[in-house]
């Protein structure tokens, strides 16, 4: 058998080196692949085992017990997560969308690169700096911890992620609708509102769940700003509890029942977080085989 | 142009102009945001700039609320390391994952591996916490570090990381839980920078005779390697601003210890824990807005690398970014 | 041309759509994204508009009576537990009286409190001049409750509580005193057998109140503390990690073998840690308890200021590191119903309140201090007019 060598640094190598080498070398691809997928089984599966138990009707109906005494729930955390969430989807959903239809249907120049690069520069900002940006304006100026600095601090977070998805999701709707439409004598204004929104449709829709996601994940911006609750609480003037802060506090305490509140308000959040999430890519593979 | 239909024609244009005019608007705004962030950070902050001076407040090492002096090295000192230990960690491992995603023919690994490279990124920072605080640290504390304790602790020089200490908190762990924090998104990013090389490069070589990985070290790594570079920026300003999961892990220790096994503290957990008790007679709050500025600026520069490196185009979303076709233009369509 | 209006949302396709480039379904999706918009704006419209404001709107015992408004205060992690009991309790006198305290530490409390951002802030250690300065409003601070601050450890396997004094605890809190078997403890625990095993120190990361009284306790006994890091709510503490709230620090000090730490007393006995006993000052080692606690409450005594403190008491048999805790109220409250329901509160802590706190290891108020509490919030007034507890809580 003819030995066929390769020429590197003027050292010849033997074939079955090289082979062994590339052998080697897709292992070791394959364990970087398992070393991290490890951390998501075991995150799933200790928040399932030590959650479970204190998913109960209880946990979604009461509100939070004294320290030490059992039982009670999150029921507060929910509902204040579920109002300053929606709060939080309805300011930066315009936004965002108006954002991304200025980046791809009107945006020339420089002032639409500057656009895009401010909504990186957002994208990756701490989400501590948009709570304490919104202690400092909002809190302040209402004389209060509320909802409503809550949501408006999240909306901090969600308008550029729903912004730059949306800008990239209207991207790939094609052209041809767009001329055509123009061509009819349709105004541009509704061009886009009657033909790429609507094209675009669970594009944005996938934009817009990611970034709840997000949202209902979020710690830093509300603990600055919401403070927290341990009652129900309605009023977006208030200070109100969140299913993250709530676990944050928890986990940060050597009370037993606490702690299982903590991971039974973390299966929640995954469930929630996650779900929306494979959804969203599910959705979006969809989207995108349609426009293609 | 008849005159009838000249009337049609303006209240076209006005609800043009009225709905371009308002995305103008909403995207000012949102550069104004951005503005006000920087302009609050600065202004608020302005006291301990001018007491400590720029560098003087960098390399401070006393933060104390009795004698209102404070420095922020022992908090950058802390994000650095931890930072820099998430990198290490977690480059080779996201890169390994995107060249796998890559190489591999069969979609039922492929598309399996990329959903769940997507829910590790889904995941909140609170459960990572959490999860990081009660299962993570034990097993760390009692487990790993007193082994890593044991051997590379002996070595001269580099055994000064890893000298044990019974802290439940410390930079390790922190460093650890950021790893895995910011492995989804290296690894997207640079799977993406990956995607793009060209075929011909990758079949030269194979036709050439090739290895897979001799393929991928001569054609597809120099070509991506910017790109990767970007993908680290990337991952790097999402470790260095993480907050909640690190102020969980972390122990919250004053000091800047050598040993990795020592409590660290990073600028967001020290902003997040002394915020609200900060008062603005003194210097406290002015304090910790500088560091926040130091942060936001740090990430700033990190956003402009890698937007560089890697190209405006990378994804934030699911939707796969095509190259920029230009868009009709209204002067030509229109009557 | 027809451009597709409202009938999309019945489902009707454009007139041609072949004419739009894509196949049917599009249309549906439109629909769903429509309706999940209109339900997004519905939730938001039903929730914005549930404005509960309104201090006579839930139907309480005694229609007649006054139902209470929520309140928010924040401060202290000290109080906690008694804040907690009372709040809950209290829910059942005046039942729209959500009073939702959030322990943020006393340093927060104080800020809180100073920026107007909460109804009354919670601090164990009194007012500093400082402090005082930034509040421009007259404002009310009172003593509401008796606990104190032990020194706590995570050292399994000894055969008795420790024994310690001042000096060891400072030595041990600066780092000089690194292992438990160390001589200056194991000459004060004869006849226990101490592991070699390293110390590790937890302190505080926030600004607290707890701090504040246990380095005021440090300093007296150590004058190498007292130069070398001194007293505060908050020090550069020379060694350890940081927990959030007295919570944290329990969390940090069960999970981290050959910890030390220093907590209020009710979290130290759930979290199941070692509690030592300290040296008084007339040289005997007291052990915290209701009667120790209370022993030394007996030396508290109004008028409250910046050194108030009952630290190291005289009393024989006292806890030397015993202390109180306070509650700031402005004095003039521009809303009669908050006024209202912070003067009840108040009242029926300082009285009907006080009968509990010992489930919880708490000591209540010697009488004559809860007098002065009480009439400390009778100072609160609305225009002018002090505002006078309801029938509920006389």
């Amino acid at each position: 058998m003819s030995i066929v060598t390769t020429e590197t640094h003027g050292k010849p190598r033997s074939i079955a080196v090289r082979k062994f080498k590339s052998r080697a070398f897709e292992g070791a691809m394959w364990f970087a692949g398992v070393l991290a997928l490890i951390p998501l089984v075991l995150i799933v599966y200790y928040v399932l085992r030590l959650g479970l138990p204190a998913i109960n009707i209880d946990f979604f109906t009461q509100t939070a017990p004294p320290p030490g005494v059992s039982g009670g729930g999150m029921a507060q955390a929910f509902v204040g997560s579920a109002m300053m969430v929606g709060m939080a989807t309805l300011i930066s959903v315009p936004l965002g969308l108006l954002t991304a239809i200025y980046l791809t249907e009107y945006g020339r120049g420089r002032f639409a690169s500057a656009t895009r690069f401010v909504a990186e520069i957002l994208l990756s900002t701490p989400s501590i700096i948009a709570g304490a940006f919104i202690w400092t304006t909002v809190v302040l100026l209402m004389g209060s911890f509320s909802a409503i600095a809550g949501a408006i601090a999240i909306s901090v977070l969600m308008w550029p992620i729903i912004a730059r998805s949306t800008e990239e999701t209207l991207r790939l709707v094609p052209n041809d609708l767009r001329e055509a439409a123009l061509a009819l004598g349709v105004p541009r204004w509704k061009m886009i509102l009657r033909v790429v929104l609507p094209t675009a449709g669970a594009g944005i829709f996938t934009a817009i769940m990611l970034a709840v996601a997000r949202g209902l994940g979020e710690t830093a911006p509300i603990l600055l700003t919401a403070l927290g609750n341990d009652f129900m609480n309605l009023d977006p003037t208030q200070p109100t509890d969140a299913v993250p802060l709530r676990i944050y506090n928890y986990a940060q305490s050597a009370v037993q029942t606490w702690h299982q509140l903590a991971w039974g308000g973390a299966i929640v959040l995954l469930v929630v977080v996650l779900s929306l999430s494979v959804s969203a890519r599910f959705l979006s593979d969809r989207q995108q085989r349609r426009l293609r | 142009m008849t005159p009838a239909e000249a009337p049609v024609r303006r209240r076209l244009r006005f609800g043009d102009s009225l709905f371009k005019g308002s995305t103008i608007f909403v995207s000012f705004g949102l550069m104004g945001l951005l503005g006000a962030i920087l302009f609050v950070l600065l202004y608020f902050s302005l006291p301990a700039w001018q007491k400590f001076g720029i560098w003087g407040f960098l390399s401070g090492t006393e933060w104390n609320g009795a004698t209102d002096i404070y420095g922020g090295l022992p908090f950058i000192y802390g994000t650095l390391v931890t930072s820099f230990l998430a990198i290490v960690i977690a480059l080779p491992i996201s890169v390994g994952l995107a060249l796998l995603i890559n190489e591999v023919r069969s979609g039922w690994v492929r598309n399996p591996l990329t959903v769940l490279i997507d829910l590790l990124a889904a995941i909140p920072s609170v459960v990572y916490g959490l999860w990081g605080i009660y299962v993570m640290a034990p097993f760390l504390n009692d487990h790993i570090e007193p082994i890593l304790g044991a051997t590379l602790g002996k070595i001269p020089v580099v055994g000064a990381l890893f000298q044990p200490t019974p802290s439940a908190g410390n930079m390790f762990n922190a460093g650890i839980i950021l790893a895995i924090m910011i492995i989804p998104i290296i690894t997207a990013v640079s799977r993406e920078v990956i995607a793009i090389v060209p075929r011909d490069l990758r079949e030269a070589a194979l036709a050439m005779g090739a290895t897979r990985w001799e393929t991928i070290r001569m054609s597809v790594l120099p070509y991506a390697r910017s790109g990767i570079v970007g993908a680290t920026m990337l991952g790097l300003g999402r470790a260095l601003g993480e907050t909640v999961a690190v102020a969980m892990v972390i122990g919250n220790g004053l000091g800047m210890s050598a040993s990795l096994f020592a409590p660290g503290y990073t600028i967001p957990s020290v902003i997040a824990n002394e915020f609200r008790e900060a008062t603005a007679i003194g210097l406290h709050r002015p304090a910790l807005l500088a560091l926040a500025l130091v942060l936001v600026v740090i990430s700033f520069v990190l956003a402009a690398i890698s937007r560089a490196l890697v190209g405006g185009g990378f994804s934030v979303g699911l939707a796969r970014t095509m190259p920029e076709e230009p868009l009709p233009d209204e002067e030509k369509v229109a009557e | 041309m027809a451009t597709p209006s409202i009938g999309f949302l019945k489902g009707e396709l454009p007139l041609d759509d072949r004419a739009w480039g894509v196949k049917g379904r599009h249309v549906k999706l439109s629909k769903w994204v429509t309706i999940a918009a209109v339900a997004v704006l519905a939730i938001g419209a039903l929730t914005l508009g549930g404005c509960t404001k309104s201090s006579s709107t839930s139907s309480g015992a005694g229609s007649g009576s006054f139902q209470g408004v929520p309140l928010v205060g924040a401060g202290a992690t000290f109080p906690q537990p008694v804040y907690s009991q009372w709040t809950q309790a209290f829910v059942k006198v005046e039942p729209n009286a959500k009073i939702n305290y959030q322990a943020i530490g006393s340093g927060g409390g104080i800020q809180q409190f100073t920026a107007k951002t909460v109804d009354f802030g919670a601090t164990d250690v009194p007012i500093k001049s400082s402090e005082a300065s930034a509040i421009t409003e007259p404002y009310i601070e009172f003593p509401t409750v008796l606990g104190a601050v032990v020194v706590a450890y995570n050292v399994p396997g000894l055969s008795s509580p420790l024994k310690l004094d001042g000096a060891t605890v400072a030595g041990i809190f600066q780092g000089k005193i690194k292992n438990w078997n160390d001589p200056a403890i194991a000459s004060q625990n004869s006849g226990v057998t101490l592991p070699d095993l390293p110390v590790q120190v937890v302190h505080r990361a926030d600004s607290s109140g707890t701090t504040g009284i246990f380095t005021s306790w440090l300093a007296t006994e150590s004058p190498e503390w007292k130069s070398a890091v001194g007293s505060g709510k908050t020090v550069q503490w020379p060694t350890g990690q940081g927990g959030n709230g007295n919570a944290g620090v329990a969390q940090a000090m069960t999970q981290t073998k050959g910890s030390i730490g220093y907590l209020e007393y009710q979290y130290a006995l759930t979290s199941g840690l070692g509690i030592a006993s300290i040296k008084a000052p007339d040289g005997t080692y007291v052990a915290p308890s209701s009667d120790s606690i209370a022993k030394a409450g007996q030396s508290l005594a109004f008028p409250i200021t910046e050194t108030t403190n009952i630290l190291n008491s005289s009393t024989p048999g006292a806890y030397p590191l015993a202390s109180t805790t306070y509650i700031l109220v402005y004095t003039n409250q521009s809303s009669q119903d908050k006024a209202q329901t912070l003067v009840d509160f108040w009242t029926w802590a300082l009285t009907a309140g006080q009968k509990d706190v010992s489930t919880l290891n708490y000591v209540p108020l010697p009488d004559s201090v809860a007098k002065d509490s009480l009439n400390e919030v009778g100072k609160i007034s609305v225009s002018g007019t002090a505002v006078k507890p309801s029938s509920s809580v006389q």
